[in-house]
């Protein structure tokens, strides 16, 4: 038997940008939906078990109970549930130590996020369930499930392919961003999501994928960005680039600057004020803080995958 | 986003103040009350429902508030009341039943009732709700920018008045703010054996308005979050629902 872990966030997609832009709440119920296609999709090959985090939502639980029949039976780990990102982090920890072959999120970039923080060598199957989705896979669960259920059972780490990751380290705590680590003027944590680049300071972001929204929308505008490699850019002056900051958000940022920095560098902070906001949400003080450029999870292949059936 | 330190400075003195209220008239309730708990006896008769702990909620808006607003709010009402600056004198002397409170002593810490600034509040759950958007038409008809709030519990979301005024409010554009604290308890009843799903703010995609979670107590969030739907109320582009 193939572990495939699950990992999700039924608080995800539901904060203050709802109001600043046009994203939209994706509720419990409908992530409870993605789950029940993923795991029809995951029970398409023989050999799958399905272990689950626990959540205080009821969505998982949800999802199986609309799956049955059709897909693994889903086991849960033990523990207490928090309702915080600490129990993805735990959650991935625990999932890698039970050796699982793939590591589902369902969530935003935050969510993904928290679990590459658990286990930052997973070998990743994010569904975007989030408010950019800069990171995640936006195909339908079902066909996602369906490659997954190949990938994991025809021994294809080759269905997995390498990303780029930055560490964080501020005196006050460290931490891992996926897509981007952004120094911002705001000191309060506050309802976390940057919503107007007035806030940005600089950013260390790993993609500049055409198709994402947010922080990498700016460093897709700026040009490609080889792999293995993050983006440094620094804010203000007069010249703009046009880049979607969100959904229904469409901005001017102002960039001085950017350069790109390979897996291995490590620069210091630019300005000790404010906070570092890690895949968009507000998190550490950036006073005294560094970011190491890191090999990040791995991800999974769509097409690769499918090919292997 | 850069908030004023003068707006964090009144939002944690505020805290202090309704945190400092609550522990006072809670010492005055059970002061006569105990050994045998006789709800009749002491200072203050009746019931008592008290808010230590939900400071955040209330002073979140409070920076955010125009003169005119109108506020509604629910049997646990004294920090919301304090946030928005009703007279504390009159208001405790009213939860005392005393002639020179809010409403002469009649209603009790349930029923405080404020022309100036615009406040009320009801033991009947859900009451607020149609209220609040009552007073959001009258602006609307003045052509003011003044909004309404209105606070309910996540018991309340399950009454009738909840959907009726969500969807009218939602139907007619009005600028009103829809406020939900969750506290897992109706009473008694704990909110998974009430209520068919877990995020009341997952019901404003129902009404076609936006609906936002506020996951953590913290004022700062509730500020940002407040100050943004508060603006979307005054801009004429609606209500919204917050749950915190």
């Amino acid at each position: 038997m193939v572990i495939v872990g699950l990992l999700t966030n039924p608080a995800s997609s539901k904060d203050i940008r709802r109001l600043t832009g046009l994203a939209r709440v994706i509720d419990v119920e409908e992530k409870a939906n993605l789950v029940a296609r993923l795991l029809v999709g995951l029970g398409t090959a023989p050999g799958i078990r399905v272990v689950a985090v626990d959540d205080q939502a009821g969505l998982v639980r949800r999802a199986a109970r609309l799956a049955h029949g059709r897909a693994p039976v889903v086991e849960f780990l033990d523990g207490d549930i928090e309702g915080t990102e600490n129990d993805t982090r735990r959650g991935a920890a625990e999932l890698a130590a039970l050796g699982a072959s793939a590591l589902v999120t369902v969530g935003g970039d935050g969510t993904v996020r928290a679990a590459a923080e658990g286990w930052p060598e997973a070998p990743l199957v994010p569904i975007a369930a989030g408010t950019n989705n800069a990171f995640a896979l936006t195909d339908e669960p079902t066909v996602i499930g369906v490659a997954t259920a190949l990938a994991v059972t025809h021994g294809g780490a080759v269905a997995f392919r390498p990303t780029t990751a930055v560490a964080v380290e501020t005196t006050q705590g460290d931490a891992v961003a996926v897509i981007d680590a952004v120094v911002v003027t705001d000191h309060w944590v506050g309802a976390g999501a940057i919503v107007s680049p007035d806030q940005l300071v600089e950013a260390f972001v790993t993609s500049s994928r055409r198709t994402a929204i947010g922080i990498a929308s700016i460093s897709a505008a700026l040009g490609p960005l080889e792999h293995g490699h993050a983006r440094r850019i620094s804010f203000g002056g007069s010249n703009c680039v046009r880049a979607v900051f969100g959904p229904g958000v469409v901005l001017d940022v102002p960039v001085a600057s950017f350069y790109d920095l390979p897996v291995g560098s490590e620069v210091r902070l630019t300005e000790n004020v404010g906070l570092v906001a890690l895949d968009g949400e507000r998190r550490l003080p950036a006073a005294g803080g560094k970011v190491r450029v890191i090999a990040g999870p791995r991800v999974l292949d769509l097409e690769v995958a499918l090919s292997l059936g | 986003m850069d908030i004023p330190k003068e707006h964090l400075v009144d939002m944690y003195s505020t805290m202090v103040r309704i945190r400092r209220f609550e522990e006072r008239i809670r010492e005055l309730y059970f002061a006569d009350k105990l050994p045998a708990f006789d709800i009749a006896a002491g200072l203050i008769p009746g019931e008592m429902h008290l808010a230590a702990g939900q400071e955040p909620v209330a002073v979140g808006m409070r920076p955010h508030l125009h003169a005119g607003d109108a506020i509604t709010a629910t049997h646990r009402p004294h920090h919301v009341a304090i946030a928005q600056g009703v007279d504390l004198n009159k208001m405790a002397a009213e939860i005392f039943g005393r002639e020179t409170g809010l409403g002469r002593g009649k209603g009790g810490h349930m029923h405080l009732f404020s022309v100036e600034p615009n406040f009320g509040c009801s033991g009947i759950i859900g009451e607020g709700m149609p209220v609040a958007v009552g007073a959001a038409m009258a602006f609307r008809a003045r052509g003011t920018d003044n909004i309404a709030l209105s606070y309910f519990g996540e018991g309340a979301a399950n009454q009738g008045a909840f959907h009726e005024s969500i969807n009218l409010a939602a139907l007619w554009k009005l600028p009103v703010v829809f406020i939900c604290e969750d506290n897992a308890y109706a009473i008694s009843v704990p909110k998974a054996s009430s209520t068919a799903i877990p995020d009341n703010s997952d019901r404003a995609s129902a009404y076609g308005i936006p609906g936002v979670l506020v996951s953590d107590n913290d004022p700062v969030a509730v500020y940002e979050v407040m100050g943004a739907a508060m603006d979307r109320a005054r801009r004429g582009d609606g209500p919204s629902l917050i749950e915190i």
